[in-house]
């Protein structure tokens, strides 16, 4: 005869689990290298969840011995999830207003600290505060990974400072690319091959300023068409070798012959004058003959600033060491390019294990932010940190462990060695902010913003900056005074 | 080692952040307890009924809250209708009873889970600026309930349960069952009720079957489903501005995937509870990529669904119509797949999503007789292209399930077919791999002839309880496992 069973069940189960959690402990043990996560004796009957691995609190021990090497702390940091919730409703709030005179307040985010009696951001602020005055332009070349790809967020800063600044154009575009950009349209001809710096490591041949060069060899006819969307005074085409008998013609929506140009200069960087009338913002440019070694295109002012955009997704920005510092100083004489804007770290959360690879990506940093530094000369660096970046565990999302180590180390790495650091990763909130980030829809998961969160971040920065430019021109009516 | 107390206080408690799952300690531990109190008191109804009454609200408010008084309060109302409507004898006074239970169901339903989609769908037709001073939350699981209450007093008043139930508390229980609760399956009162007012000895036989569900389904949540979803579907529509045309055409798939997975992994776990419990409910789902258009589609894919709308809406409204044949059909197929867009979610997407299935369904009847000679003439030709694009209907309708509005749809249909580059796809699948073959792997294991499931079942069958207690304990390991792993990378396609 059948038998009721639910008890013998219950009973086997629960005596496995005994087994399990009680004598075995399995619970951080190892299997082939593999750590064992299980409902420990402690969580069992203490905390519900506690899925951090003994390798992260091992990094996690690490946090107060890497802050207290940090300059300072930032003034605001929440501390529960209802704190951060009314903290990122006051961003969203503030983000919904212009930026008036009142608004630019000093920035707990932004760290301009005078080294050598020095300030990182004075350079920057000389030629913003001449801008006007003088006939030059002169540019601000932004790297950074995915989170800025397509113009984003260099889009956002170039018009911010385009309110108050004369700042014209697009900047930099690339020939082609995998996303969209958020500030022109292009149509790529497919024969356009990207060739970069960090994957194909040829030796002697030049990647241009944002480490990509663009090639449509072996056919010998390529084009590409855009829509700037916006004025613009100047148009440059960057190259590098080009060949005698090729020839790139620039038509109008209307299929008019605008210019015709030889791109035979030998050098390993030309920037070459485009001469179009900046009424037309609908252009076709075609090439025709063997392929030069294209950089990508620009869209100016005469005078003012530009911004440059060098998004390159999946990288931590190692990749960019690679480009020689005597090409990068030439290219930023050619196209005086003064300031560089740093932004990476997104990609390497996931390769920190342990304190060794934690170290790994801070030394890292620290020579990718000096290869800039010293590219630039007397010029301005800042450094943007790395922004907060959820994992899914046990289907919850949460921040990865190790961010805010990442950023102190790059904040240790830019204010020590002359460099303006902005602590995005502090402005989003801290640890598990993307997670409220992306439930207000300003940001992804994996801490990409969307359009009100990089519109909300970028103010952040131009408000802090402006404040900082205002203590420097205070600073140089003092001296001329 | 200390024991918090507080711990049984949280676990007590409501917390809006954290509501209770199945597939957390918590629930284990409480339902352990539960199930085993339950278990010692199979033989009294009274007191097996009680007791499973207690843990259903208590689930209820774990989720929804103090809205459990809403769902008591509702249930009460057509507890009493259904009885009124019984009593009476008059047709005009049960049409009025059944019209206030109506009123009263798909009222609550209307203003819990469709004002907003009202207000905003006004403001967009009409530019104005309509908002509510007061913010509405909805109650989780309305849609079931309501369906659930609304089709008994349907029923009564059809005559089709002969005799309404006369004790509340099993009422109750039906209503606020807690393994479907939440997302079903539907269960007809007509099929639960009966169950309430039996005893069930629970054998060997069904505590292996509830296993072997209940493994199945978080096998298809945690390793399909939410694998899938964390390393590549989620993210690809969170923000489709940074991915590239073929990442969101095979978005397209795995979305549709996951959808599947999650939904009959979940399925199989509620189904595998309640058996578990002794009760029997029927699944949702009947290997539905096996299906050869979409009206085949609905037969095998939340098939509670299919059948409350067919016995509720499809079927009383194709009445009504019948003078007007084929034309009658087809507004009874437009209204029903209206009405299910609509009950899906309260968005326009939902709505297109409808009309995009009853379009297709209605091509079907149109093009029955052409369709008929093509498969007479090439028989397993046709049927493999019948299935190939029933599956990709089913895929590239689903992005609208996805998308949060019609302009990101538009969008993304955009990009997905008009930029597409399909010479990109050996980068894609060097960059997601392991969520390609995991979808890949899946989808066939849906194609095998259910034959071998059944030999393999008859082998598992065969093991005693004793092992299979300690496979499912292992199992249990080995999916903790996989859920605390992190998820993959953020990685885009470079080019």
């Amino acid at each position: 005869m059948e038998k009721h069973k639910p008890i013998f069940f219950i009973f086997y189960l629960l005596s496995f689990f005994f087994v399990i959690i009680f004598i075995l402990k399995i619970n951080g043990k190892f299997i082939f290298d593999k750590e064992i996560k299980f409902v420990s004796i402690d969580n069992f009957f203490k905390k519900e969840k506690d899925t951090t691995s003994n390798q992260e609190k091992t990094i996690l021990s690490k946090r107060l011995e890497v802050q207290s090497d940090s300059i300072k702390l930032p003034i605001y940091e929440p501390k529960s999830e209802s704190e951060l919730n009314v903290y990122i409703d006051s961003l969203i709030n503030i983000s919904k207003l212009d930026i008036n005179e009142s608004d630019i307040k000093p920035s707990p985010f932004l760290y301009n600290y005078q080294i050598n009696g020095k300030y990182p951001l004075d350079s920057f602020f000389e030629k913003l505060s001449n801008s006007d005055s003088s006939n030059k332009l002169f540019r601000i070349a932004h790297y950074g990974d995915s989170q800025i790809e397509g113009d984003r967020m260099t889009f956002e800063l170039r018009k911010l400072f385009q309110s108050k600044f004369l700042c014209e154009g697009v900047g930099y575009i690339p020939m082609r690319d995998i996303t969209d950009p958020v500030s022109y349209i292009r149509k790529s001809d497919e024969s356009w091959i990207r060739y970069t710096v960090f994957t194909n490591k040829i030796k002697g041949f030049s990647y241009g300023q944002g480490g990509s060069v663009y090639r449509y060899a072996p056919s010998l006819k390529s084009s590409l068409s855009l829509n700037i969307l916006s004025s613009y005074k100047k148009a440059y085409l960057y190259y590098g070798y080009g060949s005698d008998s090729c020839i790139l013609d620039v038509y109008s929506s209307k299929h008019k012959l605008l210019a015709s140009h030889h791109i035979n200069q030998k050098s390993k960087f030309n920037a070459l004058d485009l001469n179009l009338s900046s009424n037309e913002t609908i252009l076709e440019f075609v090439f025709r003959g063997p392929s030069p070694s294209v950089y990508g295109l620009s869209f100016d002012g005469q005078k003012g600033i530009q911004f440059d955009n060098y998004g390159l997704r999946g990288q931590a920005g190692d990749g960019l060491m690679l480009i020689p510092q005597s090409e990068l100083i030439d290219i930023y004489s050619k196209t005086n390019t003064n300031m560089a804007i740093v932004q990476f770290g997104g990609n390497v959360v996931q390769g920190i294990k342990n304190e060794k690879s934690l170290n790994f990506y801070g030394n890292m940093y620290k020579n990718l932010y000096l290869h800039f530094k010293s590219a630039l000369n007397n010029g301005s660096v800042l450094i943007i940190g790395i922004n907060d970046v959820s994992r899914s565990v046990n289907g919850i999302y949460e921040s990865y462990p190790n961010i805010s180590e990442m950023r102190n180390l790059q904040r240790k790495s830019a204010v020590e060695n002359g460099m303006a650091f902005f602590d995005i990763y502090q402005l989003m909130g801290g640890e598990n902010s993307v997670k409220i980030w992306n439930e207000k829809g300003l940001a992804s998961r994996d801490g990409h913003y969307s359009d009100k969160g990089r519109a909300i971040v970028c103010k952040e920065i131009y408000k802090a900056l402006m404040f900082e430019y205002k203590k420097y021109l205070t600073r140089k009516k003092l001296v001329h005074e | 080692m200390n024991f918090d107390l507080s711990l049984i206080n949280k676990w007590l408690t409501y917390n809006p952040s954290e509501p209770m799952i199945f597939q957390s300690i918590e629930f284990f531990i409480l339902f352990t307890v539960f199930y085993l109190l339950f278990s010692i008191f199979y033989k009294s109804i009274h007191v097996r009924n009680s007791l499973l009454l207690l843990f259903c609200l208590f689930f209820y408010y774990k989720i929804s809250g103090y809205f459990v008084f809403i769902l008591i309060g509702m249930a009460f109302f057509d507890f009493i209708i259904a009885k009124s409507i019984h009593r009476t004898r008059k047709d005009f006074y049960k049409k009025l009873f059944l019209f206030c239970s109506f009123l009263i169901n798909v009222g609550a339903l209307i203003y819990f889970k469709y004002t907003y989609f009202f207000i905003n769908l006004i403001n967009d037709v009409s530019h104005s600026n309509i908002s509510l001073t007061f913010k509405i939350l909805q109650p989780i699981g309305i849609s079931y309930f309501v369906f659930k209450s609304l089709s008994y007093v349907i029923d009564v008043s059809r005559e089709v349960i002969e005799e309404p139930e006369n004790d509340f508390k099993n009422y109750l229980v039906y209503v606020s069952f807690f393994p479907n609760i939440l997302a079903g399956p539907i269960t007809k009162a007509r099929d639960l009720l009966p169950q309430l007012n039996s005893i069930k000895l629970i054998t060997s036989k069904e505590i292996k079957f509830a296993v072997y569900l209940i493994s199945l389904g978080l096998v298809k949540k945690i390793v399909v489903a939410d694998f899938i979803a964390a390393n590549f579907s989620d993210r690809v529509f969170e923000s489709p501005q940074f991915f590239s045309s073929i990442d969101l055409f095979m978005s397209s798939y795995a979305g549709l995937v996951h959808l599947y997975f999650d939904f009959s992994g979940y399925t199989d776990l509620v189904v595998g509870i309640a058996m578990l419990l002794g009760f029997e409910i029927a699944g949702n789902f009947n290997q539905p990529f096996k299906a050869k258009n979409i009206s085949d589609f609905w037969k095998r894919w939340h098939i509670s669904l299919y059948l409350w709308l067919s016995d509720y809406v499809h079927q009383p409204i194709a009445f009504a119509l019948r003078k007007y044949k084929k034309i009658g059909a087809i507004i009874a197929i437009f209204s029903t797949f209206f009405i299910s867009g609509l009950w899906h979610g309260a968005n326009l997407t939902f709505v297109i999503w409808g009309f995009f299935h009853g379009t297709a369904i209605v091509i079907e009847i149109i093009s029955q007789k052409t369709r008929n000679q093509l498969s007479n003439k090439f028989k397993h030709a046709y049927v493999f292209l019948s299935i190939f694009l029933t599956f990709n209907f089913l895929a590239f309708s689903s992005v609208l399930i996805n998308s949060p509005n019609i302009l990101f749809a538009f969008n993304f249909y955009h990009k997905m077919f008009v930029d597409i580059d399909f010479g990109l796809f050996s980068k894609w699948l060097s960059i997601y791999y392991t969520p390609f073959t995991i979808m890949i792997v899946a989808l066939i294991l849906q194609y095998l002839p259910l034959s071998w499931y059944s030999f393999l079942f008859k082998l598992y069958n065969k093991l005693p309880l004793f092992i299979v207690s300690t496979l499912f304990g292992i199992l249990l390991i080995v999916l903790y496992q996989i859920a605390s792993e992190d998820s993959l990378p953020f990685i885009y396609i470079e080019f």
